[in-house]
């Protein structure tokens, strides 16, 4: 099938996401979690990139566990046939040391490790909660929507909500200018995080 | 979720209040390095795969941290926290290759305002690691305290942590029963006085006012089980930490469930069947409706339930159990509406599902003060 | 459009909508049809609606149409369209209402009968508690008197249309004015809007009009009426309205303009036919008319480009569902053959699974890695079979449990064959992408030719001053396209206003889809028996949403991907989950022979759908012709406690149409009718 190019791209990127977080402590990610990751760092890639989104080649839907991708499965159906996963007991997998890779896309590697690094504070466990309070995610799913997330579009919903986020701050402090996107990203998560655990609303999916 | 930043007067309030907190988050740092960061995440991770209800500071010095030697740093970390030397005592230096190059046992080791300070002393030759209880980190850096988060305090996260987990659901069960004896929440359920009157009249009844209001006074709203799902449903989602699904979940035969709930990580699922017992009004509101009795549940619901968790199962979700609650608002004081449920028999195919099944123990709601 | 406007009217919306509008349509008490000598034997015809099913019975020809027209001209008046944009006449604005033919009573009058006075009809309705008595005359299309709560209101009579030819500051003393200005207070709709819930949505009518799917390229936009009503304030939604109104104005001056245009380039064209010289006025009107023609080519392919990319969209989803079940019953199909009975030694590889598993998602041999449909259709062929060596890899004994796991591998590689096919087409779908885009590159360049000749030409004509006789046509067209173009953005701006409006009332509009869904749902799945949900979404390339239905897992975007009574019934579950989520009050429903196009499986769904949205009170108004009898009598034998009661024209027609009707029209009228006054007794 003429795919495997994306396939190759998606093995790179689980590969990318399994080994950094190891170096964040966490000895096996789900599958889940990965389509988690995966769909928070594409949609969220606009926000700090001008160009086209190079991750284009995932397509979400809506799913039961969150957003899903048929690609990411077929992924790391691939990587676990050549071993470069394997599985763990807790119903995860793990980054095969022995049998490694390097990585050639080095401006997809360096966002992934920035949405790892904000992530992280959380752990596997919350990032669900992440996913379903994604303003995409979430309007899709209002709207009962039947075709693909727009997450490609630089202009999707989530990316609308995080310039907001942003004009917030700069029309309140004095000074933003030592704000970086990637901290915004973070102030972002912290924001979203303080509304799950302070949950005076009626918390809908 | 308010997503409207724009507009939000109250959310703008607090970046004002919070500014400083703010400026000292963002300004470049140590703290802002990729190599930092991974130290302290994966610190973090440590802390939520351990049982770890200590106080413990490492210390480390600046050059040290940034110049980590990546590779097996992790792995050793663990094992470094995991060691004696670290378990007895709670102060602990590291250098770049985490070793142990001092340790300390002090007495006095405490979250105080007086430890921080000496954190803060510290902090000016090392950057100090505070672990602390329910997997929080906190770090001092150049006399500077890195604890608070800007959106919300350590008691909130607390008291999020506190909340009951799926697991615990049977302890809201009860929380429930009590809530439902108090007059603003049952009051809800049921046909207000004045309307019993006018359905006095259209019933053509010849009982005085009085007596037709008391012996009517169980008689519910139109379609309670709406009002009834609603109720139990609010109450979880406040005090559960876990995800409630709104959107419907519909089943092959257009069954919808009632109340569906995904655990905090999203990968275990549980519902709650929601019926009642007793007599609603009629939707014109001039004559009775629809009335349930314990034959419905027992075995109807019970097959409902149990079907359902046997075709959620079938289409491979998570579903680790099917709870049915039973609103009970009849006029008498009878049994459970569950007692017959053990003479029940399943077919094999079933069977297996009805492990999964448990029968709450009926919610009363009776349309008086419990004095 | 002007920042500050966007914000002024974001601003406005933020004070006024902060809930949704309660809306109180007419419910229908009584009738009183007087003189009417179309039913000469009911010269003074009373009835009193039910909240439950209103039948009117009679046979072709009878009236039930009109007695619905009568309906409707009774509490609304004689206007088939609210105010709205008609047309341009000579650049000037033509905005009204409009009206039924005038004489539409009086022609089906029977003029063989004698009647003392005119005919006229009395109705009786509330709005919100307030009981409306309103007469009107049938023959003079007027309003003759009106009372609320018994109180009769004064006012000075006027013919309808000679009301309507009336400047708005002179109606204040008019009988139909005050008529008007109480129902828009008591109903917390505008007249105009009432209108336009009488004629749209509470009725569907023998045109089988669908709102569902009009999106307002041939009528009116209903669905964005329909919740600008509902969500937006009546002074909001007036503005709206009127922002349309202009939009549609200046639209058609512009193409007035372009019209005028082309006529002048074709006067030109046969000149230079005629002459043969070439002049550089006919050339660059030349070049300007090849320009507008590519431009047109263009936004042919660039609505090509946005509809395919929705049906990509579309085919992503659907191929991730696919997916999802293919990984559920692979999940069983692992359960099922574990149930085999394996042997010690040989068992399988403990990679075989993912490695099977990377054949048939990914069409990958597993040992080297390189691509290998072959593979693939054998191991969907041949689950039993080792797809290395091709040996089975069990000995199914069992017959039961063979026929399972046969069962189980075929939907298995259905599946499998689903998802391939599904990549196959979107494959399609992008490389026609790729070919409009190709398409479009070259038009583009085309287009930049042109307008480098162009430009080359207007400055070699400024250059050498030519004196052209068709200067005077030159001028004349560059005027035109000025104005064209004034009249074009003033448009654009007039609708963006119009949009804005529109798009504010769309986040109110999503909190509550899944409610909206439920209960389409719950209509609609009884009548068809498939899974039927509304998404709300923007799928023509406008920002704009919409609903539409998802019927059986897929979306169904025109009428016509639905069989007749599939299409009506869909829509009237729309209509029904509208109405039965803003209900405030009772209110009524017609529809006109709803069973014409049922089949004999779908006449009880039919039924049953009707009935339910009877459980909220209202009334429902059906005409038949007992064409279908057994609908009819599954509303009639209804167990669920609802109301009949029935309009029976055969018995108030004429004599001779009586006596032309068959017999089994009139016996089965008259069990019905028996069978009704017994339920009611």
């Amino acid at each position: 099938m003429n795919n495997n190019k994306e396939l190759y791209y998606a093995n790179e990127d689980i590969l990318c996401i399994t080994d950094n977080v190891k170096s964040i402590g966490w000895e096996s990610i789900k599958e889940q979690s990965l389509q988690r990751i995966v769909y928070l760092v594409k949609v969220l890639y606009s926000f700090t990139h001008l160009n086209e989104n190079i991750f284009g080649y995932y397509h979400f839907s809506v799913s039961l566990y969150g957003p899903f991708s048929g690609l990411i499965k077929n992924s790391v159906i691939y990587l676990k046939s050549d071993m470069f996963l394997l599985d763990t007991d807790d119903g995860g997998v793990k980054y095969n040391r022995s049998n490694s890779f390097v990585w050639k896309n080095v401006e997809k590697e360096k966002w992934i490790k920035t949405i790892i690094l904000i992530l992280g504070k959380y752990g596997e466990n919350r990032i669900f909660g992440f996913t379903i309070n994604d303003p995409l995610y979430k309007e899709a799913v209002e709207n009962n929507q039947v075709r693909e997330l727009d997450t490609s579009s630089p202009e999707n919903r989530t990316i609308k909500v995080l310039n907001e986020f942003k004009q917030a701050f700069e029309e309140t402090l004095s000074s933003t200018s030592f704000i970086d996107a990637e901290k915004y990203l973070d102030l972002y998560f912290e924001y979203i995080f303080s509304q799950i655990i302070n949950k005076n609303h009626l918390h809908e999916l | 979720m308010n997503y409207d930043f724009r507009n939000n007067t109250d959310f703008k309030e607090i970046l004002r209040q919070q500014e400083k907190r703010i400026l000292r988050r963002t300004i470049e740092g140590i703290q802002e390095t990729s190599t930092f960061k991974q130290f302290y995440l994966s610190l973090i991770s440590y802390l939520r795969k351990s049982a770890f209800f200590d106080f413990k500071v490492l210390l480390i010095n600046k050059q040290d941290l940034e110049n980590l030697s990546s590779g097996n740093c992790i792995n050793k970390l663990f094992a470094i926290l995991d060691s004696d030397d670290c378990v007895h005592n709670n102060y602990v230096v590291l250098n770049n290759e985490l070793n142990i190059v001092d340790k300390i046992y002090n007495n006095n080791y405490q979250n105080s305002n007086s430890a921080r300070r000496i954190y803060a002393e510290l902090s000016h030759d090392f950057v100090v690691f505070l672990l602390q209880p329910n997997a929080i980190v906190t770090y001092f850096i150049d006399g500077e305290d890195f604890g608070e988060n800007i959106f919300f305090t350590m008691e909130d996260y607390r008291s999020y942590e506190e909340k009951k987990s799926i697991d615990r659901i049977c302890e809201l069960f009860e929380d429930y029963r009590q809530r439902l004896k108090s007059r603003d929440v049952y009051n809800k359920f049921f046909v207000s006085k004045s309307h019993l009157l006018s359905l006095k009249t259209d019933m053509g009844s010849q009982l005085d006012d009085k007596k037709y209001i008391y012996d009517n006074k169980q008689l519910l709203e139109n379609k309670p089980e709406d009002k009834f799902r609603e109720d139990l449903r609010f109450f979880l989602s406040e005090k559960l930490k876990a995800n409630f699904l709104s959107k419907e979940y519909i089943l092959e035969n257009f069954k919808r469930l009632d109340i569906f709930i995904l655990d905090e990580s999203g990968y275990e699922l549980y519902l709650i069947e929601v019926k009642w017992v007793g007599i609603s009004i009629n939707p014109s509101g001039k004559k009775t409706g629809t009335s349930y009795s314990e034959r419905d549940i027992v075995p109807n619901a019970v097959k409902q339930t149990v079907g359902y968790l046997r075709q959620l199962f079938d289409e491979q979700k998570n579903i680790k159990l099917g709870y049915l609650a039973v609103f009970d608002a009849r006029k008498e004081d009878l049994p459970d509406t569950g007692n017959s449920i053990n003479n029940l028999c399943f077919e094999n195919e079933d069977a297996i599902h009805f492990r999964k099944f448990r029968k709450i123990a009926d919610f009363r709601v009776l349309n008086e003060h419990p004095a | 459009m002007k920042e500050i406007d966007y914000i002024c009217i974001h601003l406005l919306f933020t004070v006024f909508n902060k809930t949704m509008r309660k809306i109180y349509l007419p419910e229908l008490i009584s009738i009183n049809i007087k003189n009417f000598t179309l039913y000469p034997n009911g010269l003074n015809y009373e009835y009193d609606f039910v909240k439950g099913v209103n039948l009117i019975i009679g046979g072709n020809g009878m009236g039930k149409t009109t007695f619905v027209n009568i309906i409707k001209y009774a509490i609304i008046g004689h206007y088939k369209k609210q105010f709205d944009y008609t047309k341009t006449y000579k650049d000037r604005l033509i905005e009204k209402r409009i009206l039924y033919p005038l004489n539409y009573f009086k022609n089906r009058m029977d003029d063989e009968f004698v009647k003392t006075e005119n005919a006229k009809v009395i109705i009786h309705f509330n709005i919100n508690q307030k009981r409306f008595k309103v007469e009107r005359d049938l023959e003079e299309i007027t309003l003759s008197s009106f009372s609320v709560d018994g109180n009769i209101i004064d006012g000075t009579l006027i013919s309808q249309s000679k009301y309507e030819a009336l400047n708005e500051n002179d109606k204040s003393v008019f009988l139909q004015f005050k008529y008007e200005k109480l129902i828009e207070q008591y109903s917390g709709l505008l007249f105009d809007d009432l209108i336009f819930f009488v004629n749209e949505i509470l009725f569907f009518g023998e045109d089988h009009k669908t709102i569902l799917w009009n999106d307002g390229v041939t009528g009116s936009n209903v669905q964005n009426e329909l919740f600008n009503n509902y969500f937006n304030s009546p002074e909001l939604n007036r503005e709206r309205q009127e922002a349309q109104r202009q939009a549609k104005y200046f639209d058609s001056l512009s193409r007035h303009r372009s019209e005028d245009i082309r006529a002048i380039r074709k006067v030109l064209d046969k000149v230079s036919n005629n002459d043969g010289s070439s002049d550089s006025t006919i050339d660059m009107i030349k070049f300007q008319s090849d320009i507008e023609d590519i431009d047109y080519e263009i936004e042919k392919i660039q609505s090509s480009r946005v509809s395919n990319d929705t049906r990509v969209s579309l085919l992503q989803n659907k191929l991730n569902e696919l997916i999802i079940n293919s990984n559920e019953l692979e999940i069983q199909k692992n359960k099922t053959e574990s149930e085999l009975i394996s042997k010690a030694w040989e068992t399988l590889h403990p990679q075989y699974d993912i490695f099977a598993k990377n054949i048939e998602y990914n069409h990958i041999c597993p040992i080297c890695n390189k691509p290998n449909d072959n593979l693939f259709h054998d191991l969907l062929e041949h689950p039993n079979c080792c797809f290395s060596c091709g040996a089975e890899i069990e000995e199914i004994t069992d017959d039961n449990l063979k026929k399972k796991y046969k069962d189980i591998s075929n939907e298995y590689k259905n599946i499998h064959i689903q998802i391939q096919n599904n990549q196959k087409e979107i494959k399609q779908s992008d490389d026609l992408n790729r070919n409009l885009d190709n398409e479009f590159r070259v038009l583009d360049l085309k287009k930049r030719k042109l307008q480098t000749k162009l430009r080359a030409v207007e400055f070699s004509k400024s250059k050498n001053n030519e004196n052209s006789d068709l200067q005077v046509f030159r001028d004349e067209i560059f005027r035109l396209e000025k104005e064209k173009d004034l009249n074009q953005e003033k448009s654009r701006i007039e609708l963006a206003r119009a949009d804005l409006f529109s798009r504010e009332i769309e986040s109110q509009i999503t909190q509550n889809v899944s409610k909206f869904s439920s209960l389409f749902s719950s209509f609609a799945e009884s009548f068809l028996g498939v899974t039927c949900s509304l998404t709300f979404d923007n799928l023509n390339g406008t920002s704009k949403r919409r609903f539409y239905p998802v019927i059986d897992g897929r979306i169904r975007f025109y009428e016509e991907e639905l069989s007749e009574s599939q299409r009506f019934f869909i829509d009237h579950s729309f209509r029904m989950s509208i109405l039965s989520f803003f209900y405030t009050t009772p209110t009524f429903y017609i529809v006109e022979t709803p069973d014409s196009s049922l089949d004999i499986s779908y006449e009880n769904n039919a039924a049953t759908v009707f009935l339910k949205f009877l459980k909220q009170p209202n009334s429902l108004i059906i005409t038949s012709n007992l064409n279908n009898s057994s609908f009819v009598n599954y509303i009639v034998d209804n167990k669920e406690d609802i109301c009949v009661s029935i309009i029976g024209l055969l018995d108030i027609a004429k004599q001779s149409v009586i006596q032309n009707t068959s017999e089994i029209l009139l016996n089965m009228y008259r069990d019905i009718k028996s069978k009704i006054s017994k339920n009611n007794e």
